[in-house]
């Protein structure tokens, strides 16, 4: 078994994988040793098991879940292949990825009376084929509590933070991509989107306030969460000075 | 009390912990310091009483990180485990919440306090401690599934009283007894725990690995705190050691090819290597060798400097994800089984 992840962005979770005997990923297997990371396994097994439902999928991701009081969690899940999304990438050169997540996002998730989030809708936890979304990952914060809009949001968003803190810059066609993608998104959601993009990094961080109590400790992992006010604020000049309605 | 079962030999149950053979003293707290807190402790609780008097310690007791490798042993409820030298509990804590029935043993009573707290903290009952010295203590045959040695078997061959930071690269007041060679100690240690364990009962040992690569560029030896001495012949370890520290190097570390031989002369079968990177109390990474290719570097966050760093993270990508040498690791985990 390979653990390749360990506790990573502030998690109580270690995640690894087993290899065949051709040294090929076949399951993924994530353990958590304390009340917080056992609760978000739990939670990840009812997102993927809610998500298979919506796919009509015959055979399921999830192989086992073992669990000893609410203390522990060992969740083994069958590897998927692709290649999730790069952030470092600029915003305008992830567009299309971005354009087809939120494609399949509303595909998934905004389809009759759902009131469901994945709560970590970030290009990084997206398998791609090409740039065809093949499969979700990391639904440790589904959940049924926050905004309709709050995926779309947080996929942009998340994608205008590491541009502008990878180039620390947003040049105006990252902004008129993004532009593209809240239109393309909310409007399929039929919610205004003009306001927003006016501050649209602030209206984020103003979501995760506002929903703290669904996030819990995890809200530590979420960059836009946690980062200084100046980039917030950075980012929403970018749109303000680049905005073309 | 399971412990009966499991450990021979006069025990006596004080205030809830069981005491056999004393040993010495082993802390990164002085005695004081460890002392210091004891009186805050139930009233408190654990994590206030380390955030009131040690707060550098936090991260070493409570992060979950410290739990990285158990994955590998894959616990299950009921299993009887023995935490050899458990200290604050960084693994009997998650070990007890994954259901396991666990002893915990350890010579210096002031962490095993704190970790009696720990329990009662998180309401944990299936924890038995022990308060014994870790060479003396005597296991009964065949009678437990997993041993937990993580970070202990370097410490076997040292005796007496070791606050850390007195420890650190400075000569000791008091000269400890070092009569015996580290590996005989250390391979006598292994022996009693093979015997103690079930058929199929797997050991876990986390250590470092002697010839990390980075003790090559000057990276201190992290139980003596000299530079360029740990890859030395046994010899010049002692000829150094004695010179600087006025006492013989006894902290001994492996190489991969060495510690597979002490453990199958100490009885071990099916022994698996794992790499840990950056280490193993707070790994990032801990791959087989043909996990190698999910390696990313992680060692050079360390680096005081961008050009520290930049020099590390090259050395590591070509060390280890380009040419996969293992060798070179910075620590193992072992599971090796009866």
């Amino acid at each position: 078994m390979e653990i390749i992840r360990n506790c990573s962005h502030y998690s109580s979770i270690q995640v690894a994988v087993k290899l065949n005997q051709k040294d090929l990923p076949v399951r993924v297997i994530k353990s958590a040793f304390n009340q917080d990371g056992a609760n978000t396994i739990r939670n990840e097994k009812a997102g993927i098991l809610w998500y298979e439902k919506r796919l009509n999928s015959v055979l399921s991701a999830v192989v086992s879940l073992e669990n000893y009081k609410n203390t522990y969690s060992r969740l083994e899940l069958i590897y998927k292949n692709g290649s999730s999304g790069d952030l470092t990438l600029s915003l305008s050169r992830n567009y299309q990825k971005l354009y087809n997540a939120l494609k399949y996002h509303i595909k998934i998730f905004a389809a009759g009376e759902n009131r469901f989030s994945h709560g970590d809708y970030s290009i990084d936890n997206i398998l791609f084929d090409g740039d065809e979304v093949t499969w979700i990952l990391d639904w440790e914060s589904f959940n049924d509590k926050l905004p309709r809009e709050f995926d779309i949001v947080y996929c942009i968003i998340e994608a205008s933070y590491f541009c502008y803190k990878k180039y620390g810059t947003l040049k105006r066609k990252d902004v008129d991509a993004a532009i593209e993608l809240f239109k393309f998104g909310f409007g399929e959601l039929k919610i205004p989107y003009e306001r927003i993009i006016q501050a649209p990094a602030s209206y984020m961080r103003k979501l995760f306030q506002d929903n703290q109590e669904v996030f819990g400790s995890q809200i530590k992992k979420y960059p836009i969460a946690n980062c200084m006010q100046n980039d917030i604020l950075s980012l929403d000049n970018f749109y303000a000075k680049n905005i073309r309605l | 009390m399971f412990t009966d079962n499991i450990l021979l030999g006069e025990l006596e149950n004080r205030d809830g912990i069981w005491f056999g053979p004393a040993g010495g003293y082993w802390s990164n707290l002085d005695i004081d310091e460890s002392k210091s807190c004891l009186k805050d402790l139930s009233v408190q609780g654990a994590r206030k009483t380390v955030e009131k008097y040690f707060p550098q310690h936090l991260d070493v007791i409570f992060s979950p990180k410290r739990a990285g490798g158990l994955p590998l042993l894959d616990p299950k409820p009921g299993e009887v485990i023995v935490d050899v030298g458990c200290m604050w509990g960084a693994l009997t804590i998650p070990l007890a919440m994954a259901g396991c029935t666990v002893i915990a043993i350890d010579q210096t009573l002031e962490s095993l306090k704190l970790l009696q707290q720990r329990l009662i903290d998180d309401a944990l009952t299936n924890v038995e401690i022990v308060c014994s010295d870790l060479k003396k203590v005597r296991y009964a045959d065949s009678a437990v599934d997993m041993f937990v040695v993580n970070g202990v078997m370097e410490w076997i061959p040292e005796t007496g009283t070791i606050e850390l930071k007195k420890y650190y690269g400075k000569k000791l007041a008091k000269k400890n007894d070092y009569r015996d060679r580290p590996d005989i100690l250390q391979k006598d240690f292994l022996q009693r725990l093979c015997c103690g364990l079930k058929t199929e009962g797997k050991l876990y040992l986390a250590i470092e690995n002697r010839f990390d690569f980075f003790y090559f560029l000057g990276l201190p030896d992290p139980h003596c705190n000299l530079k360029f001495i740990t890859f030395l012949p046994r010899k010049a370890q002692d000829f150094i050691s004695k010179i600087f520290l006025g006492r013989p190097y006894v902290n001994w570390t492996y190489s991969q090819r060495s510690l597979r031989k002490m453990l199958m002369d100490a009885g071990f079968r099916d022994i698996s290597f794992s790499y840990t990177f950056p280490n193993y109390r707070s790994p990032e990474y801990i791959l087989s060798q043909k996990g190698m290719s999910f390696y990313r570097p992680s060692l050079y966050k360390h680096g005081k400097s961008f050009v520290i760093k930049a020099l590390c993270y090259t050395v590591e990508y070509l060390i280890f994800k380009i040419l996969r040498l293992t060798i070179f690791a910075p620590s193992f985990i072992v599971i090796a089984k009866k």
